[in-house]
């Protein structure tokens, strides 16, 4: 062993990762290229631009508003989009949702691309259930009393998207300038949509 | 005291029985190596030490060869009362100081007294027979395959009273994120990996999901498994960690792979015996 020693130890992760990816190739289960492309595809062209453009629309369009909220995954489908089990929420002036996995993190990935940190986080798996208005006031998403907080609870059958409200002062934009308001965090429903004069500021 | 012993050519000779061996990782493939980014070892205080303190008749010192874990370099090792004590990161005259100071302690004490904290820290389980010195069992990085699996409908989640003290730290969106050393600008403001094998270990599930390997579920209740078992040992939150023993531990139980073979092929990318990178 002495002499061909690797230079830097890796971690131990990093080892085990390669060595299940080296066997895996092997037994002809997967290729390289198929997981290159995997990853590239997550890390490049899926993400949080393709749930805004459904919100946009459904903001521009009151049928298809309609069509989304009756059924996400064929109006995802609509735009080209795979999202079978999409089930959209609307926040109203009298409600708003939120979205969490209790139990891992069921997320609508080809939607809203992979879910962030937090989202896999204990602290906000729980909270979210427990006390989802302090949780949100820590997003900086202060809710009247009087609006009430609905909290659903992902899972690989259900993936929950919200509908954000659109802000006033967004009349005459385009479905193009809409989506570019529309933030993953309002998709889940973390945050409201601001107006272009308070994203500006 | 003498301790005659025959040699095979009949001659009678004494072998000095001594209270402990130290036992210093030194010209071997690793420690000491700083053209291999290795920390430098003090090789020369080891032996000055062991000289001053008159240790000759009482403490065997070897300082050789490899040791073993080379992960942990630098490494020591402490034979003494039938106990085999190792210790990581021996990288400074304090450290070493530390060793010989906790030796000269058994040596008055005449029974075994465990390492002080500074030197506890440093110490570590590398043999079958030895627990560790967390306690914690010694394949505690294995995916845990006892782990029982909450049935996913029906499963209420019961969050420790800490962690409702805890604060999200929510990662903002980054305005105007611009390429950088650090990945690609993400769209949602976040890196989508933080390191190379994380997006690996991901792509890996969602390939062999898409090829109809398995189907989401399987991988899914494990997954929740490996996340519950993790929080319930209080381990840290490495997400991706539990997705591999998650995808592991679901290739195990299928038996496209088994834990053998997965544990050799580790080591021989450990060792070097092995550099393919995906």
């Amino acid at each position: 062993m002495a002499g061909n020693h690797k230079v830097e130890p890796e971690p131990w992760i990093v080892l085990r990762t390669r060595a299940l990816e080296s066997l895996l190739i092997e037994k002809g289960l997967i290729t390289t290229e198929a997981v290159d492309k995997l990853v590239d595809t997550y890390e490049h062209d899926i993400g949080p631009m393709i749930g805004a453009r459904m919100v946009a629309r459904a903001w521009l369009d009151p049928a298809y508003r309609v069509r989304l909220l009756a059924d996400g995954g064929a109006a995802a489908a609509e735009l080209g989009v795979s999202a079978a089990n999409l089930v959209v929420v609307e926040n109203t002036p009298r409600t708003h949702n939120l979205v969490v996995c209790t139990l891992c993190s069921c997320y609508p990935a080809t939607v809203l691309g992979l879910p962030p940190t937090w989202y896999k986080s204990p602290p906000y798996r729980a909270r979210a259930v427990i006390e989802p208005r302090t949780l949100l006031r820590e997003f900086g998403t202060t809710l009247p009393d009087e609006v009430e907080v609905r909290v659903w609870d992902s899972s690989s059958d259900v993936r929950y998207l919200v509908l954000p409200e659109r802000p006033a002062g967004t009349e005459g934009l385009s479905e193009e300038e809409l989506a570019a308001l529309v933030t993953r965090d309002a998709m889940i429903g973390v945050a409201n949509v601001q107006a272009p004069a308070a994203v500006a500021g | 005291m003498r301790n005659i012993v025959v040699r095979t050519d009949g001659k009678r000779m004494h072998a000095t029985r001594v209270r402990g061996q130290l036992f210093v990782c030194a010209d071997g493939c690793c420690c000491g190596r700083t053209d291999q980014g290795i920390p430098a070892l003090p090789r020369d205080l080891y032996h000055r030490e062991w000289l001053r303190r008159r240790l000759r008749s009482r403490v065997h010192l070897t300082i050789g060869g490899c040791l073993g874990p080379c992960s942990l370099a630098n490494v020591a090792m402490l034979l003494w009362g039938g106990r085999t004590l190792w210790f990581h990161s021996m990288n400074d005259e304090t450290a070493v100081l530390r060793l010989y100071d906790y030796i000269d302690t058994l040596l008055e004490a005449d029974t075994f007294v465990p390492p002080p904290p500074a030197l506890e820290r440093l110490r570590f389980t590398a043999s079958s027979w030895e627990v560790r010195p967390d306690g914690q069992p010694v394949e505690d990085r294995r995916p845990r395959g006892a782990a029982p699996m909450p049935d996913a409908a029906q499963a209420r989640v019961v969050p420790p009273d800490d962690l409702l003290a805890r604060e999200i730290r929510p990662d903002r969106q980054v305005a105007g994120m611009d390429d950088t050393a650090a990945g690609a600008p993400r769209k949602n403001g976040e890196l989508v990996f933080h390191a190379a094998w994380e997006g690996r270990a991901f792509g890996m599930a969602v390939t062999l999901h898409e090829q109809q390997t398995f189907v989401w579920d399987e991988f899914r209740d494990r997954l929740i498994g490996q996340i519950a078992a993790a929080g319930a040992q209080g381990e840290p939150e490495v997400y991706y960690e539990r997705w591999l023993a998650a995808l592991e531990l679901l290739l195990l139980d299928k038996g496209l792979v088994t834990r053998d073979e997965l544990d050799e092929r580790t080591e021989e990318y450990e060792f070097g015996e092995r550099d393919e990178v995906f």
